[in-house]
């Protein structure tokens, strides 16, 4: 418990926490400034302004393609540069290789889930404080279309604050993913800037793969908007969620294990 | 009372034999001398010593314990290998108080004697960044040292220290190995090295070649 205190305390107070936090808020407010000053503030709800669901504007797009480095930003480079300086020579004679691993893993999961959690709530809250929370009109085509077969269409056409919320979580989960995938490529790569960006990398790659294949609906990108620009299905999302947290996992502990710390 | 005993130690990375069926018996209350060439495997056995490394073949067993299959890490260890290395953001005091949470068995009373007994401030508000080479490496003696662990492992302790400083660090050293404590140094400096240890063992190739002993004397104490 004393490692992963350690790690989360470290972790929580990294400059590359407060980067990562601010250019996602940063994102997030532009989005919210534009919305205010081209749409207006009157005649809207809440479900049109929230960045996750805002499609008129860049900033969805540009959030969500970047989603993976602010995950990765905080604390995901760490264990790499913990390594280069020698510094986990004072962690590991005083715990063991696995505590520091479970450690390590536990704190960038969390920088991951909350540099991506923080802004998109906090957007929701100031969207939520300027405009009401109206259940979407699905003809008037000023909100995300979403049909009856899209994840938790009746969610968003009855409760669309619920709906935000649900996709937050479901981000910032995939955030945390994301993030241990920095780590788990760590012994793998020669500089803390490529474990940081290689996960981006990495999930481009697949979404090209599947939408060239015409399995567009596999996209990690599409399925973390909550625009849903590609209906996917509620198992796919757990599919690739699970494996890709288990991927890391398996990786991260087996490397872990047999790392000879030099 | 501290023992660390290494039976027939192997270790290759990437095809090179680095340490080659090193058998050691290390008791407390000793200053152990390590001594050899550049690369003939000092600090890889101090590695192996502090469960850094694992052996290929051979084992550590550490007060009865085998390393890495009783035991992850020794119990009680302090060490500097190679370059100090520490959070540049924080100051001296604040490192140590962060790792000594690692355990949670060392007082901040004992953080601050650690920082003086090695000449440095706890009080000190600068930062690990700012901190110059000699005190960067004090810094890592007081990781070692703090809260006076069983076995401590130092690798080239008094590089980059002045004559004052070096000083220090010897009386330090003895105190604490009168403390019933054992420690081992690897120095390149074949007068400051004769000097703190009871024994020294000549390595070379990854092997031990010569046992040396120094004194027999156990009450040898620091003349300033």
């Amino acid at each position: 418990m004393n490692t992963v205190k350690f790690e989360l305390y470290r972790a929580f107070h990294s400059r590359t926490f407060l980067i990562s936090l601010i250019i996602g808020s940063v994102i997030c407010a532009l989005d919210l400034i534009t919305f205010c000053i081209m749409v207006g503030l009157g005649g809207r709800y809440l479900a049109q302004a929230w960045i996750g669901t805002d499609y008129l504007f860049a900033y969805n797009q540009m959030f969500y393609i970047l989603l993976p480095v602010l995950a990765c930003l905080p604390y995901g480079g760490s264990l790499y540069t913990d390594i280069k300086t020698g510094y986990d020579k004072n962690i590991c004679v005083k715990t063991s290789r696995l505590n520091y691993s479970f450690a390590k893993s536990v704190s960038v999961f969390l920088s991951g889930f909350v540099s991506v959690c923080l802004p998109l709530v906090v957007n929701l809250f100031i969207a939520a404080g300027i405009y009401s929370n109206y259940l979407p009109e699905r003809l008037d085509a000023t909100s995300i279309a979403l049909d009856d077969i899209y994840l938790f269409a009746s969610v968003y056409d009855k409760h669309p604050a619920i709906y935000c919320l649900i996709y937050i979580l479901i981000d910032s989960l995939f955030a945390g993913t994301m993030a241990l995938t920095s780590l788990s490529l760590t012994i793998k790569v020669k500089s803390s800037f490529t474990a940081v960006v290689t996960p981006m990398v990495l999930i481009f790659m697949f979404d090209v793969f599947v939408g060239v294949e015409e399995y567009g609906n596999w996209s990690v990108m599409a399925m973390l908007n909550p625009i849903q620009y590609m209906h996917s299905f509620w198992y796919q999302l757990l599919i690739v969620y699970l494996v890709i947290f288990l991927v890391n996992v398996v990786v991260i502990t087996l490397t872990s294990r047999k790392r000879a710390i030099l | 009372m501290s023992e660390i005993k290494i039976e027939s130690l192997s270790k290759s990375i990437k095809g090179t034999l680095i340490l080659d069926k090193v058998s050691l018996v290390l008791n407390s209350g000793n200053i152990y001398g390590l001594r050899g060439k550049n690369g003939s495997g000092k600090t890889m056995l101090m590695r192996a010593m502090s469960g850094l490394l694992i052996p290929d073949t051979g084992s550590v067993i550490i007060n009865g314990k085998t390393l890495h299959k009783d035991i992850s890490f020794p119990e009680s260890i302090g060490i500097l290998i190679e370059n100090p290395s520490f959070l540049p953001q924080y100051t001296g005091f604040k490192n140590l108080k962060l790792l000594a949470g690692l355990t949670g068995n060392i007082s901040d009373d004992e953080i601050r004697t650690a920082l003086e007994r090695v000449g440095l401030d706890p009080e000190d508000k600068r930062i690990y960044r700012k901190y110059s080479l000699g005190m960067k490496q004090k810094l890592g003696i007081a990781n070692a040292i703090m809260g006076e662990p069983d076995i401590i492992i130092l690798d080239e302790p008094i590089n980059a220290l002045d004559e004052e400083s070096v000083k220090k660090i010897k009386k330090v050293l003895l105190e604490i190995r009168d403390k019933d404590k054992l420690i081992i140094i690897a120095c390149h400096d074949r007068e400051e090295l004769e000097y703190l240890s009871d024994i020294i063992y000549e390595i070379k190739d990854g092997s031990i070649v010569d046992r040396k002993e120094i004194s027999n004397d156990n009450t040898k104490t620091f003349e300033a």
